[in-house]
This record gives structure tokens, C-alpha cells and sequence, in this order.
């Protein structure tokens, strides 16, 4: 990590580079473990992690890259296992949050990829500390390509207004924050509802490959269950079949 | 048991010469064991497993007598360690990615708070962190392995 941190308010630190903006929340969990609650963002991301063993690399001024770090909260209703919330609940604040400043629909793909009008724009990585059983820690990570990617672009007219990419990112954030704390007192049922309506490609009949086998069958996907796996609806021998797919076992077509 | 008792079972265990006497009494079981090598005894206290999820430091106390050596080596006893158990399902990774280093080893010194491994679940990556400071006795899933909720997966000596 080089750059000098820059702390904006209490709620956000920007860092001018940084290997991961996770791997840098983490390391300042572990020497102050009462900061939490806040974001990381940085400008230049050197070693972030993508899909698979990928690398989320940023080196423009306007790509977003950022953390939020956050403690395991409480929660009225159900208990729900805390990271699989946690997700959700990232990520229907993404969405919210996103959607206050570009034209085009915001959608999430199950589970952790940002669309913008079908096209993939970013993804989320959540990670969590856990002791004696517990959660300690949550660190929700989130790769943009802003102007970095024709998709996204911050001038262009998928925004609804162009501006500096800092101004948005501190905008953004500060949007986010009042989204989650909204957000984090809804109940498990409100926001898995929420998060099935953000979900591109639901109630819609499409193929999927069985990644095993490579045999391609056709289904609907409806829901998640509480272990955040798929939920397809699939033609069988006796009729309509509910079946639970993980995220290493099927692909989207 | 007052401490007066467990010096009593010392120095009872060193005369009689056994390896091994194990005693469980409201809710506290203790292990007392001879030692060849160090020639003493060595007493730890714990709760009893079943009774306690969270992990409850063991005390180790020397006794001064020295001991007989016994006529045959120790069963295995995994009772004076610490259980770390996965907390969800899902994937065991003993290192952050393919081209880093393992976390840890047998027979590493961790820390509490010290990485231990990752459980992958549905893209939500874990860290599952030593409960206590202690020293790596077991690793008890392979790497890439998947894993149940509350699978031990590693075995930490605390003394």
C-alpha cells in the first residue's frame, strides 16, 4: 500500500493506492477493532480480486473501488445466518444507492455481479472474520467500472448528471450509509423480497448448464433459499420441480 | 475441586506410576499425565466439551514430584486442546489463493485473532480465526475440502 490516507468526515477514507481496498479495511480491523462502520474507497486498486482467480485491477480516477466495513448487526425478525444477510443487504443498498444516479436499471445477478440493462458493470465480494463461532466483522467489497468501461461511463447519458468521479464517490457513500441504516431494520422477509425483485434474469424461462455434466436444461429461477442458493423451477418427469442449485454447480446461458 | 484436592491427585498419579488418570466431577473434567520426557506431570482442567462451546483455556500446573516412567505409551488424548469447528457449509481453504501461502502448519505458533483459514460459501468468504493463542497440534480437513457446520477442522494446544 502506498498514498496518504485522506479522511473525509467519519464516515469515509479515501487512499490515493492501495493493494485491495478489502486487504486494507482488514488490516485497520485489526489495529483498532472499534472502527467499523465506514468505507474505504481508493483510486487506484492494484490487487483486487475478480471472479475466480481474476485480479479487479483499477487504475483510473474513475473506476470505483471500495469497502465497507461494518460490525455484525442485530436484526428484528428472523434469524437469518448474518453473512448471507449481510449480502443481501449490501446489495439491494447498492442497488438503491446506484439507482439515484443513473437513467438505466440498476439489477444485481445472482449472487454477487452488478448490471447495468443487462451488461455487467462490477461485482461485490464480502468477506467476514468469525470467532468462537461468531461473526466479528464484515467487510462488504464493490468494484465499479465507471468511466473505465463504455458500459458505465461518467460522462456519458447513462448518468443523470456527469460529475467528478470523487464528488460521486462521496455523494454515493453518503447515500449508501443513510440506505443501509434504512435498510438494516427491515425484516429478513422485506429484504429477501427486495433483493428477489433486483435480481436480473428472475421469473423469466432461460437455459442453464449443469457445470458437472454439461447436460443444458431449461428453467425458471424464482428464488434463493437461506443458504443463498438458486432456486429454479424445471420441467421433470412428474411435473414442475423446485430444485437448489449452488453457484459452482450451474451456469447461466 | 479446591486446589488442595488436585495436588492430592498428584502426587497420588506420581506414586502409583500410571500415565493417565482422568477424573470428571460438577462439570469440570481433569486430566492428570505423566510425562517421560520432562519427567513431570502435567494437570489441565477444562469444561467438559459437550457442556461448552466456546473454548475454555486449559491451566496447565507442574507438579513437583517426579514421576515413575510407565510401562506403556499414552493412548492419544485430543481432550487438552481446543476444537476450532466450521461455523457454516461450505468450502475449506488452507490458503487465501492458489499462489499464496498456507495460513498456517502444524505445529505453528497462532495467535488469538490469527488466521487459521477460509470457508467459501456461495462467494461469501470466511475467515475463521484462532479462538486462542496456541500452537497448530492438528489440521482435520484437506484443502479444498467441503466441510459441514460444526466440523472440527483444527486441533490448538493453549499450554
Amino acid at each position: 500500500m502506498s498514498g496518504q490516507a485522506l479522511i473525509i468526515g467519519k464516515e469515509i477514507e479515501v487512499v490515493s493506492e492501495v493493494n485491495s481496498t478489502n486487504a486494507y479495511a482488514k488490516e485497520n480491523l485489526r489495529k483498532n477493532l472499534d472502527s467499523r462502520g465506514y468505507w474505504v474507497f481508493t483510486e487506484k486498486q492494484l490487487q483486487g480480486r475478480g471472479q475466480g482467480s481474476n485480479r479487479w485491477v483499477s487504475d483510473s480516477k474513475h473506476s470505483l473501488t471500495a469497502s465497507f466495513v461494518v460490525k455484525p448487526q442485530p436484526w428484528p425478525g428472523k434469524d437469518s445466518f448474518w453473512p448471507v444477510r449481510a449480502q443481501r443487504l449490501f446489495a439491494v443498498c447498492v442497488q438503491d444507492s446506484l439507482q439515484e444516479f443513473v437513467k438505466k436499471n440498476v439489477l444485481l445477478k445472482w449472487p454477487n455481479d452488478v448490471y447495468l440493462d443487462g451488461k455487467k458493470v462490477g461485482g461485490m465480494l464480502l468477506e467476514n472474520g468469525w470467532q468462537n463461532g461468531q461473526a466479528m466483522w464484515t467487510i462488504c467489497g464493490l468494484g465499479l467500472n465507471l468511466s473505465s468501461s463504455p458500459a458505465f461511463p461518467t460522462e456519458s447519458s447513462h448518468l443523470y448528471a456527469p460529475i467528478p468521479a470523487l464528488e460521486f464517490l462521496q455523494t454515493w457513500g453518503g447515500i449508501f450509509a443513510e440506505t443501509w441504516k434504512k435498510r438494516r431494520l427491515q425484516s429478513d422477509d422485506v429484504l429477501l423480497q427486495d433483493y428477489l425483485k433486483a435480481l436480473w434474469g428472475f421469473h423469466t424461462y432461460r437455459e442453464f448448464e449443469l457445470i458437472s455434466t454439461g447436460e443444458v436444461f431449461g428453467g425458471t429461477a424464482v428464488g434463493v433459499d437461506e443458504q443463498n442458493r438458486i432456486e429454479l423451477l424445471v420441467q421433470g418427469i412428474q411435473g414442475i420441480e423446485s430444485r437448489h442449485y449452488e453457484i459452482k454447480s450451474i451456469r447461466w446461458r | 475441586m479446591e486446589l488442595k484436592e488436585i495436588q492430592e491427585l498428584i502426587k497420588f498419579v506420581a506414586k502409583a506410576g500410571v500415565a493417565e488418570v482422568e477424573l470428571e466431577s460438577k462439570g469440570f473434567k481433569i486430566v492428570v499425565k505423566t510425562q517421560h520426557k520432562s519427567q513431570e506431570n502435567t494437570v489441565y482442567v477444562q469444561a467438559p466439551v459437550a457442556a461448552a462451546p466456546a473454548p475454555v483455556a486449559a491451566a496447565p500446573v507442574a507438579a513437583a514430584a517426579a514421576a515413575s516412567p510407565p510401562a506403556a505409551a499414552p493412548a492419544e488424548d485430543n481432550s487438552k486442546y481446543i476444537t476450532v469447528k466450521a461455523p457454516m457449509v461450505g468450502t475449506f481453504y488452507r490458503r487465501p489463493s492458489p499462489d499464496k501461502p498456507l495460513f498456517v502448519n502444524v505445529g505453528d505458533e497462532v495467535k488469538a485473532g490469527g488466521v487459521l483459514c477460509i470457508i467459501e460459501a456461495m462467494k461469501l468468504f470466511n475467515e475463521i480465526e484462532s479462538d486462542i493463542s496456541g500452537r497448530v497440534v492438528k489440521i482435520l480437513v484437506d484443502d479444498a475440502s467441503p466441510v459441514e457446520y460444526d466440523q472440527p477442522l483444527f486441533l490448538i494446544d493453549p499450554s
